[in-house]
């Protein structure tokens, strides 16, 4: 059975080389047409604590050493929820004829007590938060219209 | 089956063969240092908006650290950018990696749009309330009016010494109207609207660049340079073991802090309560900060 796939995997690649390719020029290829866009939809849930065995110590964690000291800011427990609808990914030209990335903003995202539970900072990044300097969250939706264009230069 | 594995492993590496051949014809050029260093692609990135809005009721809330239960939030934030449409695609935002000082580490910079026709401008509100002591308090609406930028951007690097994040500002910003609402919103397309019982009124800011006699130039103020006077944000720990979250300017080189200029054309008061204040024009004509030092504690 082996021995069978592989004689036609080799045959379909003789047979592949057999038809030379084309190649395309940037102008030949930028004519190529499909589907002209991809829209998408995140919806994230990060260390919900309400659900079975969940994270406790999540850190997000910078260290600076000045005067020979290390010290790290230390954002403890990320989490939340976020849901985000209506993303486009599209390639459209510029009068000028050179393409440009166009990002369709969110339509809609909703945030449900997305933030951290602490922010501080301290000598050892690994160790308990004894000086917080507080948290915060983010609660509703943002409604958003536009595009986000990018392209080189 | 074990003597199938081998030949199966010759078919596919015939075939492999198969298919790296013509490329393997086309041999490899190999590149000199001085030849490799004279590939180009493009060397930024430009980004700019277009028919955008903001709007919703989402809330960001900070809480003071425990025991206290006090807070502040800031809300419902609207923002809208108007296009050029003559130029939509000719003075974007860039971002760039440039080659800084001899010896030193490369800079990012980000650079706004010139917006020499001021065709960009922002609207935006949004409201804010704190909450301490038992009591919520809410503060109504800030609306920015006809807020434009003109260059300016920020820029990032390494420090000279020691760990952390250097940075440069430069701002040039006029703002058609500062307006403070305790009672909500109202029209934010009007400075004036009649509705409005209560607000503050900033008009005609102008922040920028200025001479030494405190002419405005029209280009942005240097508050912050990576190669003359750092920015710098990092955290430290002192002698006594206290660690601190730092953002800071250094001092200037030689040359001087860069001279700012603050100009407001009229900060006007009304009220339903006590009548309407008029307190006429402000104006910082020349202004520098030679050191600024802020560290944050628990």
């Amino acid at each position: 059975m082996r021995r069978t796939l592989a004689l036609i995997l080799t045959s379909l690649c003789i047979a592949v080389n057999a038809m030379a390719q084309q190649p395309l020029d940037d102008a030949e290829l930028s004519d190529v047409s499909g589907a002209d866009g991809v829209s998408f939809a995140i919806s994230l849930n990060l260390n919900d604590p309400t659900l079975t065995n969940p994270v406790t110590d999540s850190r997000i964690t910078m260290g600076f050493n000045v005067d020979g000291k290390n010290t790290h800011i230390v954002m403890r427990n990320p989490r939340g929820k976020i849901d985000i609808f209506g993303i486009s990914l599209d390639v459209e030209k510029k009068p000028d004829g050179s393409d440009y990335l166009a990002i369709g903003l969110p339509a809609h995202t909703k945030y449900t007590d997305f933030g951290i539970e602490s922010f501080s900072v301290q000598t050892d990044p690994a160790g308990p938060v004894t000086e917080s300097l507080g948290r915060w969250s983010t609660n509703g939706t943002v409604n958003m219209q536009g595009q986000l264009r990018m392209w080189a230069h | 089956m074990m003597k199938q594995a081998p030949m199966n492993l010759v078919c596919c590496a015939l075939a492999l063969a198969c298919a790296a051949a013509p490329a393997a014809a086309q041999s490899l050029q190999p590149l000199s240092d001085d030849a490799l260093s004279s590939v180009q692609g493009r060397d930024g990135l430009s980004f700019d908006l277009a028919n955008f809005t903001m709007s919703g009721d989402a809330r960001f809330t900070y809480y003071a650290p425990a025991p206290s239960t006090a807070s502040a939030y800031i809300g419902s934030v609207y923002a809208t950018r108007s296009d050029d449409p003559a130029d939509p695609f000719g003075d974007p935002y860039r971002i760039d990696i440039v080659k800084g000082a001899p010896g030193m580490a490369d800079v990012i910079t980000l650079s706004l749009p010139q917006n020499l026709n001021g065709a960009k401008k922002w609207q935006t509100a949004f409201d804010w309330g704190v909450n301490a002591d038992g009591i919520a308090f809410e503060g109504g609406s800030v609306v920015l009016k006809d807020m434009t930028f003109y260059g300016g951007g920020m820029q990032w690097t390494t420090p000279r010494v020691n760990d952390g994040i250097a940075f440069g500002l430069g701002l040039r910003v006029d703002i058609g109207n500062l307006l403070l609402r305790p009672r909500g919103r109202d029209d934010i397309t009007q400075a004036e609207p009649a509705t409005v019982a209560e607000q503050m009124n900033f008009r005609g800011l102008r922040i920028g660049a200025v001479d030494s006699n405190g002419n405005f130039l029209n280009s942005p103020w240097r508050i912050a340079d990576v190669s003359s006077q750092p920015g710098v944000f990092n955290a430290v720990t002192d002698d006594a073991g206290n660690s601190r979250l730092r953002i800071g300017i250094d001092w200037p080189d030689a040359n001087g802090a860069a001279l700012g200029g603050l100009q407001i054309d009229n900060l006007s008061f009304r009220s339903d309560v006590t009548g309407n204040l008029d307190l006429g024009s402000s104006r910082i004509g020349s202004m520098q900060i030679q050191y600024l030092d802020i560290k944050f504690k628990p």
